[in-house]
């Protein structure tokens, strides 16, 4: 029981820098951090869309989380990283200028939305962290990277696990 | 728990002993085994109508329900067991001769099959209310008493029951046959019976063994290439030499193992095929249709991830041919053809690739309709309808936004027109055509690569990019001067052989960026074909052609024109894979 009200009043979020602004994703959606690397372009593919990677033996797609939030993009340095998230079962890498820290906040902390951003941003920013000596903007990765770019079309669902006879049916 | 028993079986009253609990396992091997039966019936039931006097379809589908019974018995699920005794019981009658094939036989059979599946589905999800089968074994039983009275031809049925008995039948079914009276043991027979050569493999197993070959596919390059540079710096050294005789052991097992890992999630079509007659059935009834469906081919295997993808395009196909393509017998006696129609289905390999062709006897398209059509709603200009081909103008179905019948049936149609069953199949790596001959019916032709887990391609690289061809679709590369490349409408071109042939880059900017000519005045061009188009692919580079494990690009990335995956090369890198039939359209707009 003491668990359960420690998660409903806090929350673990993992703190990076946009630009000159700073932003969280809860932990949850993150898998891992990884240093900037080569990428694959992909023509035709969205702006947003830096293109692909290797991760280990896995096609991850990687998004400039700065391209698809409208700020500017800076150039590359030391402290670039890609953030790997997983959504709806499928790992996302997103750049970031660099992550500042894993950090649990109480809920309290949080301030809603509504009065602050406009209400399409609303769809994907989930609120405002104050902490005490920045403010910051919690992303709902989920809604960002599904609402925002193309849709999962039609057609795509997988079938469930079956089974398959491993030696030819004599 | 369970309704009363209308017939009291013996089951009802050991189903408990054994239903304590069942384990997850239980269930599992349980479904799997369902599922087979059922499939199995599924096929059956249909072609009992035509081939009722086929005594070994009977014993077949006998033995299928006998089987259900069984199990689901053993497992202590007296309503399916209860069910497919009903549904035995009734079969029992065919199989002994005392009562014949009637549609109301089948037809009954094919509702309890129906509420069959619904109570297998709701073991699966337990949230769902399990069927009632009261109305099934009422129409069961109804049906059998009815052809009871009816009478069969006991002297006629007598002398074929000794032919149901397979020469290497086992005791059980002789004794089945002989007792004439209906088995009931709550056992399954077969289940003590041998130990199968064969095992069940979850799916989730051979994809990650799968995927562990990849990767060794991935190591094998890069050995390959490590080896040729420690060869070529350290001649005669003989650690290295070594390190060679061990490498190319080692590549050829992994070589082995990828071809016996494809091999193992090949499987039949008819796995897939098997549910169709039932389908097809059902549509040609509400349709007033009659419709002989037959196929071919059900051994020719496939790769597992194929087949589940080529279901709906087929699907869409068959209720295509049911509803448009073939007449009602008024129809079709009109026009001096047999009242039923003929709708075939067939599978069988060629080279490297699997061709399905579904033919029907029906009406055909209507080439002028169809140009007259396509024109109206803007698809293709009047210039472009006089050019056509009457091959190319039947092939205008599959262009987006086509629809030959006006108004959605609730069979086909629904605003899904063939353009979706041509991109399905292209996203497989497949093509579709059609022929069609006006009053004598239409064929669909579909050809598929044998996987899609590994292909041919050729490495190219362009803008910096690597990037794989497809070998099947690559006819040859060549080296073209500047003076060469010639302009169509703004748009590049090359003459090669009488042929102009358009001209694609790959930096994703539109027209070419042909002012990048660091190499002289010439450029490589790489020439490919999807059925009767080509296009010249400019690129940078030509290097090594191998063998490349198809990677998809992932669910936020479809639909980007031009690629069809991804490939890990050998340095780690990640390869797009080109979609040549995308780049062909993207290359020749308009004509599809």
């Amino acid at each position: 029981m003491v668990k359960e009200t420690k998660r409903m009043t806090e929350q673990q979020l993992v703190l990076f820098d946009l630009a000159t602004e700073h932003y969280a994703i809860d932990s949850m959606n993150v898998r891992e951090i990884i240093r900037m690397q080569s990428i694959t372009k992909i023509p035709g593919a969205p702006a947003s869309v830096e293109g692909v990677i290797n991760l280990r033996g896995k096609v991850t797609p990687v998004m400039d989380l700065r391209k698809r939030l409208g700020l500017v993009v800076g150039k590359e340095s030391k402290e670039t990283r890609i953030v790997v998230v997983e959504v709806e079962g499928q790992d996302v890498g997103l750049i970031v200028d660099g992550v500042s820290e894993v950090l649990r906040i109480p809920v309290s902390v949080i301030e809603p939305t509504s009065t602050i951003v406009a209400a399409e941003e609303a769809d994907y920013i989930l609120g405002v962290a104050k902490l005490e000596t920045k403010l910051v903007i919690l992303l709902d990765i989920g809604r960002l990277l599904v609402g925002g770019e193309k849709r999962m079309p039609l057609g795509m669902e997988k079938a469930g696990s079956q089974a398959v006879s491993a030696a030819p049916v004599a | 728990m369970s309704k009363s028993s209308l017939t009291g079986t013996q089951e009802e009253a050991n189903g408990g002993v054994f239903s304590a609990d069942v384990s997850a396992e239980e269930l599992k091997v349980f479904i799997e085994e369902a599922d087979e039966q059922i499939a199995l019936l599924d096929r059956d039931l249909v072609r009992l109508e035509t081939e009722a006097d086929d005594p070994e379809l009977i014993q077949e589908i006998f033995r299928a329900t006998h089987t259900m019974k069984g199990s689901s018995a053993m497992l202590g699920y007296p309503r399916m067991s209860e069910l497919a005794h009903s549904m035995e019981s009734l079969l029992d009658g065919l199989r002994s001769g005392k009562t014949s094939v009637s549609a109301e036989i089948v037809d009954s059979l094919l509702y309890g099959l129906d509420i069959l599946k619904v109570l297998r589905d709701s073991l699966v999800s337990p949230e769902r209310i399990p069927a009632d089968i009261g109305p099934a074994v009422a129409r069961l039983e109804s049906a059998a008493e009815m052809a009871a009275s009816v009478g069969g031809r006991p002297a006629d049925r007598e002398g074929t029951t000794a032919a149901v008995r397979r020469p290497n039948g086992d005791g059980n079914e002789k004794k089945a046959a002989t007792d004439g009276e209906q088995t009931t043991s709550p056992v399954p027979d077969h289940w003590t019976q041998h130990i199968p050569q064969s095992v069940r493999v979850d799916v989730k197993t051979l994809d990650s063994l799968m995927n562990m070959v990849e990767e060794l596919v991935i190591d094998r390059s890069r050995i390959s290439q490590i080896n040729r540079v420690l060869e070529s710096k350290y001649a005669g050294d003989e650690l290295v030499r070594d390190l060679s005789q061990t490498s190319s052991h080692v590549i050829k097992v992994i070589n082995e193992l990828q071809q016996d890992i494809m091999q193992v999630r090949m499987v039949p079509i008819g796995t897939l095929f098997n549910s169709f007659p039932r389908l097809v059935r059902d549509l040609a009834q509400r349709q007033g249709k009659k419709v002989e469906f037959t196929m071919e081919g059900l051994e020719t295997e496939l790769d597992r991830s194929i087949i589940e993808q080529i279901r709906d395009p087929l699907i869409h196909l068959l209720r295509n041919a049911v509803d448009h393509g073939v007449e009602d017998p008024e129809s079709r006696l009109g026009a001096g053809k047999p009242p039923i129609a003929l709708v075939r289905l067939s599978a069988f390999q060629e080279g490297g690739h699997i061709v399905i062709s579904m033919e029907d006897d029906g009406k055909g398209i209507d080439v002028n309709a169809v140009k007259h059509k396509a024109l109206a709603k803007g698809l293709i200009s009047a210039d472009e309808v006089a050019r056509l081909s009457m091959a190319d103008a039947v092939n205008l179905v599959f262009m987006p936004g086509f629809s030959t019948v006006e108004k959605a049936t609730d069979v086909s149609g629904r605003g899904v027109g063939l353009d979706v069953v041509k991109t399905n199949i292209e996203k497989l790596s497949g093509s579709v055509v059609t022929e069609s001959r006006p009053g004598e019916g239409t064929k669909f032709m579909i050809v598929l690569p044998l996987t899609l887990a590994v292909i041919q391609g050729l490495l190219v690289s362009a803008s910096g990019t690597v990037y794989v061809m497809p070998l099947a679709s690559v006819t040859e590369t060549i080296l073209m001067e500047q003076h060469e490349i010639l302009t169509v409408r703004g748009r590049h071109v090359i003459r090669l052989r009488n042929n102009v042939i358009p001209l694609v880059s790959l930096d994703g900017a539109p027209g070419l960026g042909l002012s990048r000519a660091d190499r002289g005045d010439k450029y490589f061009i790489v020439v490919a074909r999807d059925g009767e188009r080509s296009i010249g692919v400019v690129v940078d580079e030509l290097m090594e052609q191998q063998e490349f494990v198809v990677k998809p690009l992932g669910k936020f990335l479809v639909d980007i024109r031009g690629i069809a995956g991804a490939t890990i090369l050998g340095d780690g890198q990640v390869g797009l894979i080109l979609d040549v039939p995308a780049l062909i359209k993207m290359a020749t707009p308009r004509i599809e």
